[in-house]
C-alpha cells in the first residue's frame, strides 16, 4: 500500500462529502445538540454550581454515544455503497483494493471529524466561557475519543457495506449494528452479569466492556473527566483490575483501535475476493 | 461564672524584658509564675515545648511563635482552667502513638482560642479532658504526609461536654476524631482537604451545628452513637471511590435536620443505622443520594428535597423498611413526573424512588459500570412501560410536588459566597458563543453554494 | 498485448465465462459481440481485476493480472458500462483526481480537458452535465493516461446518434496512436465498422474470432453478417437448453 492515491482517494471523499450537504445538516445538527445539552446542562446547574464541567460532559457523553455510531454508519454505508459505475471506474485504476479502501475511510473521516469538531468547538467554547478552562485538556480528549468511535463504527459500516453490497441491504445491516452495540449488547452484558455471581461476574463485567466500542468510548470518557468515582467501588474496582487510570485509558484506547482497524482489515480482506 | 474568665493576677512583661531574658525563657517563666496570675507575651519566637502544670492564662500578643523541639507535644495543658489565647503553634513532635500534637489537653475548663497550629502532627488533643473550649484556632497538618501518617485536626479521647467552634482545620487526616466523647458541641467549624471531616465513635447526644465539611474523601463518618443532632451543616465535594457526605454505621435515634448535602459521591450512606429522622434536609447532585444496607431500618425521611441526584437511592440488599413520609408529608423528588389534581401540594401518584437500573445495581454492584448507557437507561423506561417488571419496594406516597422552601437554611448564608458567584454567570453568554459558530456554519454553506454556481 | 487462458468464472452455480480463451494483438481493434449476458462484461472485468477468475489467467502486456494486479493495470484504462462520476465535483476536478492516480501532473489533465474541448463545461458539476457530456467526461478520463490498451464496455449502448459518432471518431483517433482496443458490443454494424477482429460470446463461450473479413468470407456471399451472428447464437443457444 502506497501512501498518495490513499492521500488522493481520501481527498477526492472529502471534498464530495464536504459539498453534500448532509455533511453541513450533520454538523449543524451536532453543534446545535452538544451546544444545547451543555446549555441547559448548565441551565440546570443546582444552587452551588458545582461539577460544572464533568456533568455538562457526561450529558454531551450521552449524545455522543447515541448520535455518533449512528452517522458514522450511515455515512460510511452510504459512501461504500455508491455507485457502481463510480466504483468500476475508481478500482479499475491501478490502486490496490486497501487503498481505496483506507483513502474512503479517511476522507470520510475527514468529513465527519470536521462537521463534530465544529460542533466541540462551539460547545467547548460555551463551556469554557462559563465555567473557566479547567477541564481543557480533558474537554479535548473526550474530543478524541468521540472521534475515535466515529472512526470505529466508520470501520464497522465498511465491513457491513463490504459483505451486504446492496444498500437497502447494508442499511438494515447497519441500523441493526447500531440498535446492538447502543443498547442491545449491553442489556445482554446486563442480563449475563446477573445469572453469574462473585469474581466470575466481575470479570466477565469487566471484560465485556471491551466487547463494546461504545462502552470502551464511554467508560474511557468517565476516567478522563475524572469521574470514574461515579461508579463508586465498582469504579475502583476496575481500576484495580485494570491497574490504575492511566493504564486503563490507556488499554481502552488499545481496544478502540483494534476496534477500528479490525473490521477495516476484513473488509479489505474480503474485498479482494470480491467481484464487482 | 465561668471558670475559664476567671483571672486572678495579671503579670505584664513588657517587650524590653523578654528580650534581654532571651527568647527560650517562656517556660521558666511560667515556673517563676503564680498560679492564677495572666501572662500577657508579645510577639516574637519562642522556644518549645511548655508545659503548663500551675492555672495560667497564656495571651499571645501579635502572635508570638512557640517553636516546639520537634519532639512530643508543642504545648501541654495539665492543670484546670487555663487559656492559651493568641499564639502560633508549630513544630509538634512525629509519634501518632505518643499523641504529639500542637496544644495537648489533659485537664478540664480550659479554653484554647485564637490559636494558628502550624506543621502539627495532631492539632489540639484532649486526652481524658473534659468542658473545655476549643474555639477559633486555625489548624494545618503536615501536607507533605501521606494521609494515614497524619495526625488528626481536633482530637477527643475520653473527653466529655467539650465545646469545639469556630475552627478551621485542612491539611490533616481526620478534622474531628471523637471516640468516647459525649455531650461535645460542635459548631462552625470549617473542615476541609482531609480523610474524614467527622470521625467519630463510641459518643452520643452530640450536637453539630452550622459546620462546613467540603472537599474531603468522606464528609462524616458518624459510627456506634445515639441522639445525635445533626443541624445546618453543609457536606459538600466529598469524592473519591467511597466516599460520601455522611455515613452512618450503627447510628440510632439521631435527628438530621436543614443540612445540604451535595456533590458527594454516595450523599448519605447506612448501615445498620436505625430510628433515624431526616426532615428538611437539601440532598442535591450526588452520584447517589442515599445508599442503605437493608439492616437500616425505621429510617424517616419527610420534606427533604433531594434534586438532580444520578440515583436518588441504593439499596444494598432486597427493602428497607425505611419510612418516606411522615405526617401526610414526603419529600420532594426533582424526578418525580406525577401530578397534583386536588392542589394539596402532595403527587396524586406514588414515587418510585428506584428505577429497575438502580435496584439491579443493588444486587450487583459493579453494574454500576454501565451507568451513563443507554441501555441503563432503557431499564428505567421499561420498568415504567412494563408495569410486571416493576420492582419497587421502595416508595414516596406522599411526594411534593414543590420544594419545600429551605431558603432560610442557616447553613445557607454561610456558604452565600460561593452561591453568588455561579448565579451571577451571565445567561446570554453561552448564546452569544454559540452564534460565531453557527454563522461558521452558514458561511460555510454560502460559499459552497457559491462555488457551485460558477 | 491481451491473452486470456482458459478463462472461467462461475458466480454461484452460474457459469458467467466458460473456458474462454483469446489474444489480443498490439495495435488490434477487438470487438466482443454478443447479446446480453454472454459474459462480455465479465470477461472484460477480469482484465482490470474488477472480476475474479474462477480458474485460468489472463495476461496483460505479458503481465498476470492476478498475480500484479496493480501493474497489469497501469497499463490499460477501462470505461465502465453506465460510467457514473460524483455530482458535486468539476469535470476538471474529476480529471485532476484520476490523473493523481496515475501520476499525471495536472497541466497534462489540463490539456487533455482541452483537447476534448471541455472549455465551457470543466468548471461544472457533473450533476448538471448531459448523458452525452458524462460519456465525453469518460473517454476524456481514459484517454488521459495514455496507456497502450483501452477496454470498453459497450461504449455506445445509451448513446445518440452524435454520441455515437464521437465514440468512432474516439477510436479510430485512438488507433492512429497504435492503441490496442477492445470493446464490446452487440450492434453488429459497430463491431463490423471499427473492429479488426471479433470475438462472438454466446451463452458464457467464445465461440468464434476472427477477422471481419474472414468471418464474411466463410459464410455464403448471400448471407449477410448478421445472419452469421443470429446463427451462431441460434445454434448455441440451442445447444444449451
Amino acid at each position: 500500500m502506497t501512501f498518495s492515491p490513499v492521500f488522493h482517494i481520501a481527498r477526492q471523499e472529502l471534498t464530495v462529502n464536504v459539498r453534500n450537504k448532509w455533511t453541513l445538516i450533520f454538523a449543524v445538527i451536532f453543534g446545535i445538540l452538544v451546544t444545547g445539552i451543555a446549555y441547559f446542562g448548565m441551565i440546570a446547574e443546582g444552587f452551588s454550581g458545582m461539577q460544572n464541567f464533568a456533568r455538562s460532559s457526561a450529558s454531551v457523553l450521552n449524545l455522543v454515544l447515541y448520535i455518533i455510531p449512528l452517522v458514522s454508519l450511515a455515512m460510511g454505508t452510504l459512501s461504500f455503497t455508491g455507485d457502481k459505475g463510480s466504483a468500476e471506474l475508481l478500482f479499475s485504476q491501478p490502486v490496490l483494493s486497501s487503498e481505496v479502501i483506507m483513502g474512503k475511510a479517511l476522507g470520510l473521516f475527514a468529513s465527519i471529524a470536521l462537521s463534530m469538531a465544529s460542533g466541540f468547538m462551539v460547545a467547548g467554547i460555551m463551556i469554557i466561557s462559563k465555567s473557566g478552562p479547567q477541564g481543557l485538556t480533558s474537554y479535548l480528549a473526550f474530543t478524541v475519543l468521540s472521534l475515535g468511535l466515529a472512526f470505529v463504527f466508520l470501520s464497522l459500516s465498511i465491513l457491513v457495506a463490504t459483505l451486504a453490497r446492496r444498500k437497502s441491504k447494508a442499511f438494515g445491516f447497519a441500523l441493526f449494528l447500531w440498535f446492538f452495540f447502543v443498547l442491545f449488547y449491553d442489556i445482554l452484558a446486563i442480563g449475563i452479569t446477573l445469572l453469574l455471581s462473585g469474581s466470575t461476574m466481575n470479570l466477565f463485567l469487566f471484560l465485556s466492556l471491551f466487547g463494546n466500542p461504545v462502552d470502551v468510548v464511554r467508560v474511557a470518557s468517565l476516567i478522563i473527566f475524572d469521574t470514574a468515582t461515579i461508579f463508586g467501588p465498582a469504579g475502583a474496582a476496575l481500576l484495580r483490575f485494570l491497574g490504575g487510570s492511566a493504564m486503563s485509558v490507556t488499554l481502552l484506547v488499545c481496544a478502540l483501535l483494534l476496534w477500528a482497524i479490525l473490521p477495516m482489515a476484513l473488509a479489505v480482506k474480503i474485498m479482494r475476493r470480491q467481484d464487482f | 461564672m465561668r471558670p475559664w474568665s476567671v483571672i486572678s493576677a495579671i503579670a505584664v512583661l513588657a517587650s524590653g524584658q523578654m528580650e534581654s531574658q532571651g527568647i527560650s525563657n517562656l517556660q521558666s517563666l511560667i515556673s517563676n509564675a503564680q498560679a492564677g496570675e495572666t501572662i500577657l507575651v508579645p510577639a516574637g519566637e519562642y522556644d518549645g515545648n511548655i508545659i503548663i502544670d500551675k492555672k495560667l492564662i497564656l495571651i499571645g500578643l501579635g502572635s508570638p511563635v512557640i517553636r516546639g523541639t520537634g519532639v512530643g507535644s508543642v504545648i501541654t495543658v495539665k492543670v484546670d482552667s487555663c487559656v492559651v489565647r493568641g499564639f502560633v503553634v508549630e513544630r509538634s513532635g512525629k509519634m501518632l502513638v505518643d499523641e504529639d500534637a500542637g496544644i495537648l489537653v489533659k485537664s478540664d475548663y480550659n479554653v484554647i482560642e485564637d490559636n494558628v497550629l502550624q506543621d502539627v502532627l495532631f492539632g489540639v488533643y484532649l486526652f481524658g479532658a473534659d468542658n473545655n473550649r476549643v474555639r477559633r484556632n486555625d489548624i494545618r497538618g503536615r501536607k507533605e504526609l501521606e494521609l494515614g501518617e497524619r495526625g488528626s485536626g481536633i482530637h477527643l479521647w475520653n473527653s466529655y461536654d467539650n465545646i469545639l467552634d469556630g475552627n478551621d482545620i485542612a491539611d490533616v487526616r481526620d478534622g474531628f476524631y471523637i471516640q468516647n466523647a459525649s455531650r461535645t458541641h460542635i459548631e462552625r467549624n470549617n473542615v476541609r482537604g482531609v480523610r474524614y471531616g467527622l470521625h467519630y465513635m463510641y459518643a452520643d447526644s452530640n450536637v453539630f451545628l452550622l459546620n462546613s465539611f467540603t472537599d474531603n474523601v468522606a464528609g462524616a463518618a458518624v459510627m456506634y452513637s445515639r441522639g445525635i443532632r445533626i443541624r445546618n451543616n453543609a457536606f459538600l465535594r466529598n469524592r473519591g471511590f467511597a466516599s460520601y457526605g455522611i455515613l452512618f454505621q450503627d447510628c440510632h435515634d439521631m435527628i438530621v435536620d436543614s443540612n445540604v448535602v451535595a456533590d458527594n459521591n454516595i450523599g448519605l450512606f447506612f448501615e445498620a443505622s436505625r430510628n433515624n429522622v431526616f426532615q428538611h434536609n437539601i440532598i442535591a447532585r450526588n452520584d447517589a443520594a442515599l445508599q442503605m444496607f437493608q439492616n437500616s431500618n425505621g429510617n424517616v425521611f419527610t420534606e427533604n428535597n433531594f434534586i438532580d441526584n444520578l440515583s436518588p437511592l441504593l439499596v444494598v440488599g432486597k427493602k428497607t423498611e425505611t419510612r418516606w413520609n411522615r405526617n401526610d408529608r414526603g419529600n420532594y423528588w426533582s424526578s418525580y413526573d406525577g401530578y397534583d389534581i386536588d392542589q394539596d401540594g402532595v403527587g396524586d401518584v406514588p414515587m418510585k424512588i428506584q428505577n429497575l437500573f438502580q435496584y439491579l445495581e443493588g444486587k450487583a454492584p459493579h453494574l454500576r459500570l454501565y451507568l451513563y448507557s443507554p441501555a441503563s437507561q432503557a431499564f428505567a423506561v421499561a420498568a415504567n412501560a412494563f408495569p410486571v417488571m416493576n420492582i419497587n419496594t421502595e416508595v414516596d406516597r406522599m411526594p411534593l410536588v414543590k420544594p419545600v422552601d429551605l431558603s432560610k437554611l442557616g447553613i445557607l448564608t454561610l456558604l452565600a459566597p460561593s452561591r453568588g458567584n455561579h448565579q451571577k454567570t451571565n445567561d446570554s453568554v453561552p448564546l452569544f458563543a454559540a452564534l460565531p459558530g453557527l454563522g461558521i456554519f452558514v458561511i460555510g454553506y454560502l460559499v459552497m453554494k457559491r462555488r457551485s454556481r460558477q | 498485448m491481451i491473452a486470456a487462458r482458459h478463462l472461467t468464472k462461475k458466480f454461484g452455480t452460474i457459469l458467467a465465462v466458460d473456458d474462454v480463451s483469446f489474444e489480443v494483438k498490439r495495435g488490434e481493434i477487438f470487438a466482443f459481440l454478443g447479446p446480453n449476458g454472454s459474459g462480455k462484461t465479465t470477461t472484460m472485468k477480469s482484465i482490470v481485476g474488477l472480476v475474479k477468475p474462477t480458474s485460468g489467467k489472463i495476461l496483460v502486456h505479458g503481465i498476470d493480472v492476478q498475480m500484479h494486479e496493480k501493474g497489469a493495470k497501469a497499463s490499460v484504462s477501462y470505461l465502465p458500462q453506465r460510467v457514473v462520476f460524483p455530482e458535486n465535483l468539476t469535470a476538471r476536478e474529476i480529471l485532476y483526481f484520476y490523473a493523481s492516480l496515475r501520476g499525471i501532473s495536472r497541466s497534462d489533465a489540463d490539456e487533455a480537458l482541452e483537447k476534448a474541448r471541455f472549455n465551457g463545461f470543466s468548471e461544472k458539476y457533473i450533476g448538471e452535465f448531459s448523458g452525452g457530456m458524462v460519456q465525453r467526461l469518460g473517454l476524456a478520463v481514459i484517454s488521459l493516461p495514455d496507456t497502450p490498451i483501452l477496454l470498453l464496455d459497450e461504449p455506445t449502448a445509451s448513446l445518440d446518434p452524435q454520441g455515437v459518432k464521437r465514440f468512432r471518431e474516439f477510436v479510430l483517433e485512438q488507433k492512429e496512436q497504435g492503441k490496442t482496443i477492445l470493446f464490446s458490443t452487440h450492434l453488429l454494424a459497430e463491431a463490423e465498422q471499427l473492429a479488426d477482429r471479433v470475438g462472438i460470446f454466446v451463452s458464457g463461450k467464445l465461440v468464434a474470432q476472427e477477422s471481419v473479413d474472414g468471418l464474411r468470407e466463410k459464410f455464403l456471399k448471400n448471407k449477410t453478417i448478421e445472419d452469421m451472428y443470429l446463427h451462431y447464437v441460434e445454434t448455441f443457444e440451442g445447444q444449451h437448453q
